[in-house]
Parts: C-alpha cells; sequence; structure tokens
C-alpha cells in the first residue's frame, strides 16, 4: 500500500483579470467557480483554450522546469528544477501581459491554496494557506504549494501535476511509458523520503556511469599505447644515428642564424653611424652655402632689386652651387660661371650685357677671397657626403643581402627542428618516462575500480528499495486492475485489463539490470476474443482506444492512490481529437462516471472542447440524461464559454451566428 | 621614393597650416613643425619621414627637407617670400617664409586619391591642428621641449634615433596620459596627441618663467 500521502490539487475557482486575450463580456475578465463534475472549455481554435488550461498549470507550478526534461525517459534526466522562458502568456498579447494577474483556488485534501501570479512574470504576487496570507521570497511560496500536496519537492509535484493530473495536448500516456509509470510510483508509493533517496541515487549512479565510460576510453586508451611501447623492445640503431645527424644539422644552423644575426646588427648600426654622419656633414655644407649666399646676397639684391624671391632663391642655390632647383641636379658645377657673368655686368641665365648698373659694386677683395675659400670647402664637405652616401648604399645592399640570407637560414632551421622532432617522437621512450606511464595507468585503474564498487554499492542500495517498490505495486495490482477494469469498461466493448510485469533495464548505460515494475495493457480483440493479449505498445490499439485506455488508467490509480474523503481533478485537452464518433457518448459518459465517483468529494474533470462537433459538448455535460431546467441552471455553472470571455479572432467576428447555433444545439437533448 | 613622401608630407603641412592660419610660416617654425610630426607619427600608425636627426645650434632642421621645400617652391607647389640672409653669433643663416602655391591644390587632390595620401593627411592635419590651438608666443619653443630633443644627455650635434617605439620618448608620453585618466576612461590617439602638445606647452612656460 502507498506509503505515502499524496493530495491532489482541485480547482476551486479561476480568475483572470487585464489579460488582453481574456477581456471578458463587460472587460472584468473571467471569473468561474468550479463544482464537482464536468466543466467544458469551449471554443474554436485560437481562441484560447489551450492557454487557459496552461494558464491553471502555470498557477500552480509557476515558471520552474525540469532540466533536460524528457517525459518518456524522465529518470534519465537530472532531478534538478531551473527557471525556464516565462514569457508564454506576456507574448500571445501586445501589451506583454502588463498588470494581467491569475488567481486561482485549489483545494488539497482539507488545505486551501489560494494564489495570485502576475501573467508576465509567473511571479507569485500573494498567496493565501487555508484563508492566511503567506510571506517571502519567491521560491518560499511556491514551496508552500509544493507542502499542501503532501510532496517535499519542486520536481515531484512538477512531474505529478504535469504528467499525471494534466493530459494536454502532446498526449504523453502513462500506460504505455514504462519509465513515466515508474516515475509516477516512485513519486506516489515511496514516503518522500525515500522518494528523495531513490531519484538522487538515479542521478548519481548516472552520472558515476557516464565518468567510468569516459574514464575507461582514456585508460584503455594509455594501456594499449604502453602496451604496444612495451612491445616495441627493438632499439632502432639507425634511427638513433639519423637523430644524431639531424641535431648536427639543427646546431650548425643555428650557429649560422646566430652569426648572421650579429652581422646584420653590425650592419645596422654601420648604417645608423653613416647616417649620423651624413646628417652632420649636411648640416656643415648648409652652414657653409648659407654664408656663401649671404656673402654674395648683397652684391645679387643690388645688382638685380627686382628679382622675385623664387628666382633669386634659384639663383643663388647655383651661385653657390648647391644645386638646380629647376632640375633638381645636385651639385651644379658651373657655379663660378654664373657669379663671374653677374660681376661682368652680364646676365648670369643668359649671358646680355645689361649695361652698367650704378647699383653694382665689385665684391671686396676679403669677400672674394673668403668666397673662394668657400668654395672649396664646401666642395670637400661634398665629396665627404657623397663617399658616406655611397657607403650607406654599400651597407644597405649588405642589410638586404643579410635578410635574404637570414630567412633562408630560418626556413631550414624550422625544417630540421621538426624532422628531429619527428624522429625523436619515433624512438621509444627512455625506461623513466616508461616508469611514469605504468604509474599512471595504475592509478587510473584504480579510480576505475573505486567507481565501480561506488557504482555497484549505490546499485545495491537503489535496487533494494526497488525491490520494496515491487512489493508495493504487486500489493496494488487487484485495486488497480479492478479499478482500470471498471473504467476501460465504461469505454470499450472488449474486454480490458492489466497485468503486472517488469522491465528489466539498468540506471547507466551499461551495468546490473534491475527489474522496474510496470502495468501494462491486455485486451480482447477480433482474432483473440477469450483471451486477452499484452499490448505494450500504443500502435497496439487503435487511436480512439488509445486515449481513452490511458485516461482509465489513470482514473485507476487516482483511485488507488487517493486519501479516502479527497477529491482530484483531471485536466484534459480537446479529448474528442482522435475519437471516432460512435465513441463520443462512451467517452463522454466515462468522465462524467469518474466526477461522479467517491460521490460527496470534490471531483472535478475539466475538459477543453472544439465547437466543430457538438457532440462531445453535449456527451461531457450528460444533456439527455437531464431536464429542460436543469439543462438551463447547469449548462452556465458547467461552461467557460470562451466565445464570449475570450477577444473575438477573425472566425469568431465572422461566424459568431453560426457558433452561437451550435452551442446552443449542443446543450439540446438529441 | 623618399623623396616623394617628404614632399608630399610637406605639402600637406603647409595646407594644414595655411587652413588653420598659421601660412606663410618661417623656415624655423616649419622644420620644428616637421621634427614633431615625424616624433609623433606612430601615434597615428604613419611611419615618420625622417626618424632621426641632429641635435643643432639653431633647433631642429633638415637640410634635406630644406632642399625639398625650395624644390617646391620652384614647381609652384609652395611660395617662398622674404628671404633674407643674417650673420649672427651661429654664423650666417638665411631665413623665409613659406606658405601653399598655387599647384598645391592639385597635389592634395591627386594624393588625396591613394589610401595611403588619405591616412597621410588625416595625422597631418590632427598635429598641426593641434599645433595651431598653442599660444603663439610658444609655438616655436615647444619642440624644444620635446621629449625626443629634450632628452637627458642629449647637447648640440647629438644623434637622436627614434626610430623603434623603445627609443620614441615623445610617443611613450602621449600614450602614459592613459595612465592619468578615471578608470575604465582611456584617451583616443587625438586627444593624446593634443594632451601632449598642451604638456609641451606648459614645460615651454616652466623654462620660461
Amino acid at each position: 500500500m502507498p506509503n505515502a500521502i499524496i493530495r491532489f490539487p482541485v480547482l476551486k475557482r479561476l480568475k483572470v483579470s487585464n489579460y488582453q486575450l481574456f477581456p471578458g463580456p463587460d472587460g472584468k475578465g473571467l471569473d468561474h467557480t468550479f463544482e464537482s463534475g464536468v466543466t467544458v472549455v469551449v471554443g474554436v481554435n485560437g481562441l484560447g483554450k489551450t492557454t487557459l488550461l496552461n494558464m491553471i498549470l502555470k498557477s500552480l507550478l509557476g515558471d520552474h522546469e525540469p532540466m533536460k526534461f524528457d517525459p518518456y525517459n524522465p529518470a534519465a534526466g537530472v532531478h534538478k528544477m531551473v527557471k525556464q522562458d516565462s514569457e508564454y502568456f506576456a507574448s500571445r498579447t501586445t501589451n506583454f501581459a502588463s498588470g494581467a494577474t491569475v488567481e486561482a483556488e485549489f483545494v488539497f485534501g482539507n488545505t486551501t491554496i489560494r494564489v495570485v501570479r502576475q501573467l508576465r512574470t509567473l511571479n507569485i504576487d500573494h498567496l493565501w494557506v487555508d484563508g492566511q496570507e503567506a510571506t517571502g521570497e519567491q521560491d518560499a511560496l511556491q514551496h508552500h504549494i509544493v507542502t499542501a500536496s503532501g510532496l517535499t519537492n519542486l520536481y515531484d509535484f512538477f512531474y505529478i501535476v504535469r504528467s499525471f493530473t494534466f493530459f494536454l495536448e502532446e498526449k504523453v500516456p502513462l500506460i504505455w511509458n514504462p519509465r513515466g509509470q515508474f516515475e509516477i510510483f516512485r513519486i506516489l508509493l515511496f514516503d518522500p523520503a525515500r522518494a528523495k533517496t531513490f531519484a538522487h541515487l538515479a542521478d548519481e549512479i548516472q552520472r558515476l556511469d557516464s565518468q567510468y565510460r569516459n574514464l575507461r576510453v582514456y585508460v584503455n586508451k594509455r594501456a594499449k599505447e604502453l602496451q604496444q611501447v612495451e612491445a616495441n623492445t627493438t632499439d632502432d640503431e639507425q634511427l638513433r644515428e639519423q637523430l644524431r645527424l639531424k641535431e648536427v644539422d639543427v646546431n650548425g644552423l643555428d650557429e649560422q642564424d646566430s652569426t648572421v644575426r650579429q652581422q646584420i646588427d653590425r650592419a645596422l648600426t654601420r648604417k645608423t653611424t653613416l647616417l649620423e654622419k651624413v646628417e652632420k656633414l649636411r648640416l656643415t655644407l648648409e652652414e657653409s652655402q648659407s654664408e656663401f649666399e649671404g656673402l654674395l646676397s648683397t652684391y645679387f639684391s643690388r645688382a638685380y632689386p627686382d628679382l622675385p624671391d623664387v628666382v633669386s632663391n634659384v639663383l643663388n642655390h647655383l651661385v653657390s652651387g648647391q644645386g638646380c632647383l629647376v632640375c633638381g641636379t645636385t651639385p651644379v658645377t658651373i657655379h663660378a660661371e654664373y657669379r663671374e657673368k653677374a660681376e661682368r655686368g652680364l646676365c648670369p641665365f643668359c649671358g646680355t650685357d645689361i649695361g652698367a648698373n650704378p647699383n653694382r659694386q665689385p665684391l671686396a677683395a676679403k669677400t672674394s677671397a673668403e668666397i673662394k675659400k668657400l668654395e672649396s670647402g664646401t666642395g670637400e664637405t661634398r665629396k665627404s657626403i657623397a663617399i658616406v652616401q655611397k657607403e650607406m648604399q654599400a651597407t644597405q645592399e649588405d642589410l638586404g643581402k643579410l635578410y635574404e640570407k637570414r630567412t633562408k637560414i630560418a626556413v631550414d632551421l624550422a625544417a630540421a627542428r621538426l624532422a628531429a622532432e619527428q624522429l625523436r617522437n619515433r624512438l621509444p621512450p627512455s625506461g623513466e618516462e616508461l616508469d611514469e606511464r605504468r604509474r599512471e595507468v595504475d592509478k587510473r585503474q584504480r579510480e576505475m575500480r573505486k567507481m565501480k564498487a561506488d557504482i555497484e554499492e549505490m546499485t545495491a542500495s537503489y535496487e533494494k528499495i526497488l525491490a520494496g517498490s515491487r512489493r508495493t505495486l504487486k500489493e496494488l495490482s487487484d485495486t488497480l486492475t479492478g479499478k482500470f477494469h471498471y473504467y476501460a469498461g465504461q469505454f470499450l466493448a472488449e474486454n480490458c485489463n492489466l497485468a503486472y510485469g517488469e522491465e528489466k533495464r539498468s540506471l547507466g548505460q551499461e551495468g546490473e539490470l534491475l527489474a522496474f515494475p510496470n502495468f501494462q495493457v491486455v485486451m480482447t480483440s477480433g482474432t483473440s476474443p477469450r483471451v486477452g493479449t499484452v499490448r505494450s505498445r500504443d500502435d497496439q490499439v487503435s487511436e480512439s482506444q488509445k486515449e481513452f485506455i490511458d485516461l482509465a488508467f489513470r482514473m485507476a490509480l487516482f483511485d488507488a492512490v487517493r486519501q479516502p474523503g479527497d477529491g482530484v481533478m483531471l485536466v484534459i485537452e480537446t479529448p474528442e481529437a482522435s475519437l471516432d464518433t460512435v465513441f463520443v457518448e462512451s467517452a463522454g459518459e466515462l468522465l462524467r462516471n469518474f466526477a461522479k465517483q467517491n460521490s460527496g468529494q470534490h471531483n472535478v474533470v475539466l475538459a477543453s472542447c472544439n465547437l466543430n462537433t457538438g457532440n462531445m459538448v453535449r456527451s461531457l455535460l450528460g444533456i439527455d440524461d437531464l431536464t429542460a431546467r436543469q439543462i438551463k441552471e447547469e449548462a452556465p455553472k458547467r461552461i467557460i464559454n470562451l466565445l464570449e470571455l475570450a477577444a473575438p479572432n477573425a472566425a469568431v467576428r465572422q461566424f459568431r451566428t453560426q457558433y452561437n447555433k451550435e452551442l446552443k444545439r449542443s446543450l439540446q437533448k438529441t | 621614393m623618399q623623396t616623394d613622401i617628404t614632399r608630399v608630407w610637406l605639402t600637406y603641412l603647409l595646407m594644414a597650416a595655411h587652413r588653420t592660419g598659421l601660412a606663410p610660416m618661417s623656415k624655423k617654425r616649419l622644420h620644428r613643425l616637421v621634427f614633431l610630426s615625424n616624433c609623433l607619427a606612430p601615434l597615428f600608425e604613419a611611419t615618420p619621414a625622417s626618424a632621426q636627426i641632429v641635435k643643432y645650434k639653431r633647433g631642429p632642421f633638415y637640410p634635406v627637407v630644406q632642399w625639398e621645400l625650395d624644390r617646391l617652391a620652384t614647381m609652384g607647389v609652395l611660395t617662398v617670400a622674404n628671404i633674407v640672409y643674417f650673420h649672427d653669433r651661429d654664423g650666417w643663416w638665411q631665413d623665409a617664409d613659406y606658405s601653399v602655391g598655387p599647384r598645391a591644390r592639385a597635389v592634395i587632390e591627386y594624393c588625396s586619391g591613394i589610401d595611403y595620401g588619405r591616412r597621410l593627411e588625416t595625422y597631418l592635419t590632427e598635429v598641426t591642428t593641434a599645433f595651431a590651438s598653442l599660444p603663439p608666443k610658444v609655438l616655436d619653443g615647444v619642440a624644444l621641449r620635446d621629449e625626443n630633443y629634450a632628452q637627458s644627455g642629449a647637447t648640440t650635434d647629438t644623434f637622436i634615433d627614434f626610430s623603434t617605439v623603445e627609443q620614441n620618448l615623445s610617443v611613450q608620453t602621449a600614450r602614459a596620459f592613459k595612465n592619468l585618466m578615471p578608470g575604465g576612461l582611456a584617451p583616443s590617439r587625438k586627444e593624446e596627441l593634443f594632451l601632449y602638445l598642451r604638456f609641451l606647452e606648459s614645460v615651454s612656460k616652466e623654462v620660461a618663467a
């Protein structure tokens, strides 16, 4: 019998305010109180049926979800909850659900939880436990909801609500999902501390198993390498000789490289020294020429007073021998000629006699002597500059050759070093290195043995708890089978039962196979009308049967584990979707009967329905069994009519009359 | 090639000087601006036209640059005016004023059609603008206070080589301003340039005082 005391959430009231998708007829939003029995959310595609069911789900769970969740293999993930994208409701509006809230009141056995969440963030604004407002951080407030269910952690609460209470769009089954089924059993049938230990052990075993396998790959590789090295005992003399020669090459090239680098350094130093020398000579020449031009300047400025600056500058440069500013030649050799022409009263450019110029005075003898002296000095300086420049050019050429040489040596050196390294790698390792490798492999193998022992120890603990679960489920088997038989019989003509079974699997990718208990469907058929056959896969039953057999299993399990006096809730999205028309009536009856079970308790079956077929709404509400007066009284309590409550989409705006007629027809007796 | 670079360098500098109101510029000031522009070129990833200079008794002066200035003036790219020869305690010397000539725009238009020319123009315009922003009375003096030129131990006739970043004390100083900025802020290269010239201005004033 179950060890845990689980209280399932049952919705009593739902109020949605300021949410654009559900403005309500008077702008006051949606406010519905849930009676015991079936309630139907009626709408057409795109009006928000799924959004409304998710709103109920999220008002319980908030924005946390398990990390790496796979509903078909829940134990393969990690039992850890992480914050997920909370924009589900915000993204469906233009104002990002600003100011929108959902208020939901649930009962868990005798405990009443009222929660108000912001739809934009899913944060809890207010929370009341049995009428007392609770305070604290978000996690603490969420924990109040979890503890009301009798569970101790958010993961287990999430799993029960999401995979058991709610049967939404993706319709992940339980009866054809042995691992999902077992996860439910773990949570429902173990006491909370054991359930937690069990989940923790599974996480740890899988983590260690993964680590063990990774380590084994590494160790095996290292061990194999070691084995190969140890087996290869032939010492390759030829290889050693090749390496020795290559190392000689490397050393030779290293020396050459060093020599060339020194030569480059010396050439660079020489270049700088020559540069310094030439710069200083140029300054000396500049000074001499300035003096030369200065001494002549008075004479020229008197002889040709109207010459523009640019022309007198050209003349000065020519006369001083510095160079020709017109063609760029430097130095000019005929500078004395220009000076003499000027002294003789001839135009220095064309040689024409320009006559006696009263302003022209011959150069003083002292000045002429100084000029002659300067002419000789500048000539020497220019010669020195030319020599140094020639030296500089030669040094520059040497440098070019040296750089070229060094590049070639560097390439050869790199190639020789690589070749030596490759030869070295081909040589067997030294004894010391071998010992080091042996020690490392040994150490890793010890780590592996320890890890394996830990896995085995944990698996033994796990198996001990698992054995207990097998006993518990066997004990539960009769009750569960009886209930299932009853519910399945409401829907199916075939004889349908449950059979206890065990799935053998290991927790990690390898390791001891463990027997996980589960239940499978056994059903008669046209070809085997008397003896039922096991239907271990969902493709072994029809589409219509599949969903309702799973619902029958859920209902049976609810009845088997619910506390006496506690209500339960089942939320189903569009149950008519996969149903043949002939099954609609029996499907409605099944759900109504489940709600009626354990009369006196508050059971809620909440189903969303499309208006494309009226039969399902009629069937779910059991219209044919009600009087006209009862229909009038009950229908408003049992229907959440999104045609009135939701923001009308294009289809509703265009066909509202037809949809209303269809709904009205659904609420009439056949 | 080096001759062409020097000519383009000088044309850009004098055009920037013209635009910032510094032209016509005396030979002395022009050589000092050329020197500063050589020192600070690495801030803008430019290669200096010349990264060596002899510390000269008349301040930074490049004979090669002088020859090219006169050549450009003869070609009409620049103009030369007010040529005077004088004799002082350092001997004979010539002075003149230089400005942009009628063919300068055509040269600049051609060079700025090349990526290298555009990048050079950006840098030389920035350095001249920063130079022009200094008070007129310190314009001739700041180059003498430059970190390369006034480096410790350098006397007249010392050969100063700032061809590597390790040797270029001017650039090192300009880049060190980031250490004085509030946490997380770093000056742009343009700000480094302006800050460095402001620093030279303040050193010049201190020396004058």
